[in-house]
């Protein structure tokens, strides 16, 4: 069976029509479990006190922020290659969901910045990479919005995609290109290093909650954007009749 | 959670950011929803039209 068959928008429909709801239950419940752990059973940390919590939400963020842009840029690339409207479709219903994930980074990181480091902001790499893939993607929607053929919509959005990858890839990778303010990873470091089990613990539940929540939007704003396609395609027919 | 926020002094900081997150969180989810149901809507319009035409 090839996976191809998904790129037919009446497949994914079909498939995807089944996924919806056990995937919103199962972001709710994770959800639930790791707001509930991350906020009521971890201790303050011994350097970092209470704001210890707030990177239950800025990790899983961050992580989701990149991780979008690469479903982004994937999807984008294939639709290009391989003219499947339904990766445009990913590509262009991913957007909104990877900057508002983003948004989030910065606002909890600016907002746990303040009283660890002192300052709501800094120049470093990985700070400054985060906030130019912020503006590829409000860039990357208001391409979209502002060309009304969607074939010519899709591709020049499509291509102003893969040219943002490198601020993805900087995203992820400046901590280990320079000595950055930003902290490496913690949850690759080696025994000994990285973080905690009583905070490694709930911070995997979120990250988990974070991803399951972001594939449920995702699914939903792509079959959004499948059924407008219909729409418009129903209207123009009935235009031209 | 009132002797939290009267006691810890980092509380406000923590609490803005679980806020600014709820406030994106939820926005995001309204927004998906809504915009769902607009396009169902408009696409059982237009399906109903043809039929009917």
């Amino acid at each position: 069976m090839s996976i191809w068959r998904y790129a037919n928008p009446a497949e994914f429909m079909r498939l995807t029509d089944r996924l919806v709801v056990p995937l919103w239950a199962a972001a709710a419940a994770l959800m639930a479990v790791g707001l509930y752990w991350s906020l009521a059973l971890t201790p303050d940390d011994y350097q970092q006190g209470s704001t210890v919590k707030i990177l239950f939400i800025h990790v899983p963020a961050a992580m989701l922020a990149i991780n979008t842009y690469a479903v982004m840029a994937v999807a984008s690339g294939v639709g290009l290659i391989r003219r499947h409207h339904v990766s445009f479709l990913v590509a262009k219903a991913a957007a909104p969901v990877g900057a508002a994930f983003t948004a989030i980074a910065l606002i909890t990181g600016a907002v746990w910045g303040q009283p660890m480091w002192g300052t709501w902001w800094v120049w470093d790499a990985r700070l400054t990479a985060v906030l130019i893939m912020f503006f590829f993607y409000l860039g990357y929607m208001a391409l979209w919005a502002a060309i009304e053929e969607p074939e010519k919509a899709a591709d020049l959005s499509g291509v102003l995609c893969l040219v943002g990858v490198v601020f993805a890839f900087l995203s992820r990778y400046a901590v280990n290109f320079w000595a950055t303010l930003h902290q490496g990873a913690s949850l690759s470091m080696a025994e000994g290093q990285r973080v905690d089990d009583v905070f490694r613990t709930p911070l995997y539940i979120m990250i988990a909650a974070f991803y399951v929540l972001f594939v449920a939007i995702l699914v939903v704003r792509a079959r959004t954007e499948i059924r407008a396609r219909r729409a418009r395609s129903l209207r123009l027919q009935e235009a031209r009749a | 959670m009132i002797d939290y926020l009267a006691n810890d002094r980092h509380a406000l900081y923590v609490v803005s950011a679980y806020g600014a997150t709820a406030a994106i969180l939820a926005w995001l989810v309204w927004s998906t929803l809504a915009a769902n149901a607009r396009a169902r809507r408009d696409m059982q319009d237009a399906e109903q039209r043809r039929r009917k035409g």
